[in-house]
């Protein structure tokens, strides 16, 4: 069986063999490996690959899988199934010119209103995340046709914070 | 005076820590809370706990008025302000004073005075403690650039109110420094509500060293052995180190000495650190006085064997020092790792979240100061330390290892931590010759990528996972689709591969 994972922005191919229950054969490029494996816990995953003892920690994601190795961190996605993501995808399209957190924070400041005319690169809201302040500017200049926040609402990386109609050049 | 009750007016892993060594001591704890932090560790870590009202630092940690009633409501005689929120408000330590309240820490007056950089300053000269090169008065523009000359460019221009990187501006030129002058005073009248400035040379190359000390209402004072803390991103320290690689025994104990005369100076009790910049000439001069317990303090403990905390409570209740200079005697080498809820490849942005799988290392010579557990929610509103990683070994190569060892052993999912960062700074050749400077990060790691080496055994990882969790487990994972950042920060959609991509 082959496998169509991508790992940070790598894709790779792995074709897997099933030996006896509980090991494998993986073959990643030219690499062979030797797997026998032992599911401890549901986030917890004792390999042994070629001799070699390793522990993975693994969490289903949104996109997939994170997984722990050795303290370094990995997303994997399954990118022979990215058609499963693709459905729900549209929705999610996400582009830099939103105003939307980095990361979950709190409102701090709203720096413009409805009807407002901003120049790109304008100073239009701050927000807070663990003592730190970020301010998000706007990413071309328009109108702002809405602001959907007020100071001290909590605010989640893809909330429109704040929405601009863009002049026309 | 006896102390048998003592609430923590803080969260997270120094709460947890504070009320560790009060139930070593037999005196009952009372921890406070806010609403984000109903199920936090240290909120359930006390015999009791009281609740302070919303998640804003202003409502709840930061409300003196709440944590004073706290206090009365719960019968404790004794308040220990940790490190952050109101530890160095004297306004605070004054208020507990006038209630009756033991405040764990010194007098209010002593932080006040300590809270002005300038006063501080000018305390420290009149005591012959070595300052930076400066100005400490500004009165018209003519003596004022004839003084910057004298000095020496660069220069620092410094708010006395000043503190946390704030109120602080370099100057390159001696054009530049009557309107630099200007716009800090303004800022700082502005913010501290105080727009007086002064001037201090800028050392570019320096390490940051620190004297633990500790000083009863008897008279006596001792010190503890130094820190170096040089390692920092944004100007807060993440790994900390005692002893200190650059001192030779000469060097400490007039370092020491100095420690002890800035804490005399200064009618210094309970625990205090005394901060020094180090030059690379083994020059020193003091930088200020941090009026409170460190985040760093364990490596003190570590090679010391003294619990600070039990420390600070026994002065507290008006007890007398029962060490002496003398008995102090470092064993040893020991290191503190800062674990924070923080993005260290995207300029170390703090990422709030909920922990879904956390193991925490141990063994020989390993110390962990958590205030996480697996399934807790880190809250945004509040600082990003999640745990502080403690190893303490025969030499300093010995505790290196030893924390290498820890760091590759500790794995948390859920939040972004610079666990692997760590583990690269601590096995780069500049740290393990001790050249650490305090712009160690930006010389050696600026734009710094996590390593990809277990890749293919992340994508083993992956595939057993799939064949080994069952079906309606990995669908679960599938279907909750929300963003993160990693879709708001790039420039890239989500949609299907190309097809033809997939075999390259």
């Amino acid at each position: 069986m082959d496998y169509f994972l991508k790992i940070r922005d790598n894709a790779l191919k792995a074709h897997v063999e099933t030996q006896t229950q509980e090991q494998l054969h993986v073959t990643i490029g030219d690499a062979r490996y030797h797997v026998s494996y032992a599911r401890l816990t549901n986030d917890k995953i004792l390999l042994n690959i070629n001799g070699a003892v390793v522990t993975a920690y693994v969490q289903a994601t949104a996109e997939g899988k994170k997984i722990v190795i050795k303290a370094i961190g990995y997303n994997v996605k399954d990118a022979g199934s990215t058609e499963l993501y693709s459905s729900s995808g549209s929705e999610l399209e996400i582009t830099p010119k939103q105003i939307t957190p980095p990361m979950p924070a709190v409102v701090i400041q709203v720096k413009v209103k409805k009807g407002d005319i901003v120049e790109n690169g304008q100073e239009l809201i701050v927000i807070s995340a663990m003592k730190m302040q970020t301010t998000l500017t706007a990413p071309y200049a328009g109108l702002v046709s809405a602001v959907n926040v007020s100071e001290a609402d909590k605010v989640m990386p893809g909330q429109k914070l704040i929405e601009i109609r863009e002049s026309k050049p | 005076m006896m102390i048998d009750k003592i609430l923590i007016a803080n969260r997270g892993e120094i709460a947890v820590r504070v009320i560790r060594t009060c139930k070593q001591m037999g005196i009952k704890t009372v921890a406070v809370y806010s609403e984000a932090d109903t199920w936090a560790l240290h909120a359930h870590a006390a015999d009791e706990a009281v609740y302070l009202g919303p998640a804003q630092p202003g409502e709840s940690y930061l409300h003196i008025g709440k944590i004073i009633e706290a206090v009365k409501k719960s019968g404790a005689q004794a308040v220990h302000p940790g490190y952050g929120f109101l530890s160095e408000n004297d306004v605070f330590a004054q208020t507990c004073h006038d209630q009756g309240i033991v405040f764990i820490g010194p007098q209010p007056h002593v932080i006040r005075n300590l809270g002005n950089k300038l006063k501080a300053r000018s305390m420290m000269i009149e005591n012959e403690v070595p300052v930076i090169p400066g100005l400490n008065t500004i009165e018209d523009l003519d003596s004022l650039t004839h003084e910057a000359q004298i000095i020496g460019y660069p220069i620092l221009v410094k708010a006395a109110a000043g503190g946390g990187g704030k109120g602080i501006r370099v100057v390159e030129k001696p054009e530049d420094l009557p309107s630099a002058c200007e716009s800090v005073a303004r800022e700082a009248a502005f913010a501290f509500g105080d727009g007086t400035v002064y001037l201090e040379k800028f050392l570019t190359k320096t390490r940051h060293v620190e004297f633990q000390i500790l000083a009863d209402h008897h008279g006596n004072i001792i010190h503890l052995l130094e820190r170096e803390c040089s390692i920092q991103r944004r100007h807060q320290k993440i790994i900390e180190e005692t002893p200190c690689p650059a001192l030779s025994p000469q060097l400490r104990d007039a370092m020491g000495q100095a420690a002890i005369g800035a804490a005399r100076a200064a009618g210094y009790t309970n625990a205090g650190t005394v901060e020094f910049l180090l030059t690379p000439e083994n020059t020193f001069f003091f930088l200020e006085i941090n009026t409170r317990i460190q985040v760093e303090h364990p490596v003190t403990e570590a090679i010391t064997g003294i619990d600070l905390v039990r420390k600070q409570i026994e002065i507290a209740a008006g007890n007398r020092l029962c060490l002496r200079q003398e008995d102090i005697c470092g064993r040893g080498h020991a290191i503190e790792c800062r674990i924070y809820a923080e993005d260290p490849e995207n300029n170390f942005l703090p990422c709030p979240g909920k922990i879904t799988c956390l193991q925490e290392p141990s063994g020989p010579g390993i110390r962990s100061d958590s205030g996480i557990y697996q399934g807790c929610t880190v809250p945004v509103e509040y600082d990003p330390i999640l745990t502080k990683l403690i190893a303490h070994g025969q030499t300093r190569t010995i505790a290196i290892n030893r924390m290498l060892d820890a760091l590759e052993n500790f794995a948390v999912i859920g939040v972004q931590t610079p666990v692997p960062f760590l583990m690269d700074v601590l096995k780069s050749s500049p740290f393990l010759e001790g050249q650490t400077y305090t712009d160690f990060i930006e010389s050696h790691f600026a734009g710094w990528k996590t390593p990809d080496t277990h890749e293919d055994f992340a994508a083993i990882a992956f595939i057993v996972d799939e064949m080994t969790r069952s079906s309606n487990l990995s669908d679960a994972g599938k279907k909750t689709v929300r963003a993160s950042p990693w879709h708001t920060l790039g420039n890239w959609r989500l949609r299907p591969d190309c097809p033809d991509d997939r075999q390259g």
